[in-house]
């Protein structure tokens, strides 16, 4: 589900970190800019595992912070092709199912990669699979374990620049939120027109199966509903 | 900002579980806080790790059971375990058939029902069990010594 990537960048340090260690300040800086968000291309960056290089503090005209040049290594969550993941099942909508994995909620699940037998409930607004053992409702508020494989991984580039992440007493699934739909890109365009609160596509997701064999709703540890060759 | 590589080493959630848990213990023993989305994200993938199957076993163990597991001959004339699929098991920790068939490709063609079962046992021995697995058998263990 990781990787390590590896990057060169300047980070800038501003002045009122200049008192802790230069390694400390750094990383702190590195972490706060990749930190749940979305490189394209590559994935969801966790956190820092290593600084291998760290270059000479260059300061320029009217700018206070100390731009180091900074050789590094990021956890990176980026599954591969055929992964075989647990998640719990997020929302459910017509276009099909969304599965989470808690710090990573963009993993979708179409209507034909579902096991056979499975239809849209109106009434309850839900998937259900319909199976000659019963049916089995694919519910979010239960958040009962599922298992996918992924099949595909798609990066967007996100059309507007996200909002900054709220403050730092500020609900933290609204911080995950913002932070997802960050990209970063060198030439960042001006904002244009007015700014509408739409959902926006993700940059970053997962399109999964839940067909085959040994895959589905896990109920108490077994399969229990999902291949014939356990019944 | 330049990606020097993109994929310089696939980490198992075993890794990445002990690396963030340290990551975590560092902070708080060195009294320097973390950025905020840091301290959040960390705590995320801790609690999504930790609630996976895989959350007892160690870095250690995945080496013994990649080394174990690469001894694993398949049938005759046919491929054995990709990388892939070692790294699946590891993360996965599967005890049953049914997992192993959704984990590797044409598994009765390659391994036969056998040498899967075989696999599984190996996997139970080494990788340690998650919590629930692990009260299960102790209250199998409790209720045989009670019979």
């Amino acid at each position: 589900m990781f990787v390590l990537v590896k990057m060169k960048d300047a980070v800038p340090i501003p002045a009122s970190e200049l008192s802790k260690p230069r390694s400390l300040a750094v990383s702190n800086q590195i972490e706060k800019k990749y930190s749940n968000r979305v490189l394209l291309g590559t994935g969801l960056c966790v956190c820092l595992y290593e600084i291998e290089e760290l270059g000479e503090g260059l300061i320029y005209p009217s700018d206070s912070a100390v731009h180091v040049r900074v050789t590094f290594s990021l956890v990176v969550f980026r599954p591969f092709i055929g992964e075989v993941i647990t998640g719990s099942i997020h929302r459910s909508t017509p276009e099909g199912l969304w599965i989470s994995l808690g710090f990573f909620q963009d993993i979708f699940v179409p209507p034909h990669f579902m096991q056979d037998g499975s239809e849209w409930d109106e009434e309850h607004q839900l998937w259900v699979w319909k199976s000659e053992h019963g049916d089995a409702m694919l519910d979010p508020a239960f958040g009962s374990p599922v298992r996918f494989r992924v099949t595909n991984t798609i990066f967007r580039p996100v059309k507007r620049p996200s909002k900054a992440p709220p403050a730092a007493n500020a609900d933290p699934t609204l911080v995950q939120q913002a932070g997802k739909r960050f990209v970063d890109r060198k030439n960042t365009p001006a904002r244009t027109g007015q700014e509408q609160e739409q959902e926006d596509e993700p940059a970053f997701q997962v399109m999964a199966s839940i067909k085959d064999d040994g895959l589905g709703l896990a109920i108490g540890g077994i399969v229990g509903i999902v291949c014939g060759i356990v019944f | 900002m330049e990606i020097l590589d993109d994929c310089d080493a696939v980490l198992c959630n075993a890794e990445v579980l002990e690396l963030v848990k340290s990551i975590q213990l560092e902070a708080s023993k060195s009294g320097f806080q973390r950025p905020e989305v840091a301290v959040l994200t960390t705590n995320q993938v801790i609690q999504y790790l930790e609630s996976s199957n895989s959350c007892n076993v160690t870095p250690n163990e995945v080496q013994q059971l990649y080394g174990e597991l690469a001894k694993f001959p398949p049938l005759d004339g046919q491929e054995p375990l990709k990388k892939k699929e070692l790294l699946n098991i590891a993360n996965f920790r599967p005890t049953t058939l049914v997992s192993l068939y959704s984990i590797i490709d044409h598994a009765e063609a390659r391994f036969g029902d056998d040498r899967l079962e075989q696999m599984i046992a190996l996997v139970e021995k080494i990788l340690s069990a998650p919590p629930e697995v692990e009260s299960e058998e102790m209250e199998q263990m409790e209720e045989e010594e009670a019979s």
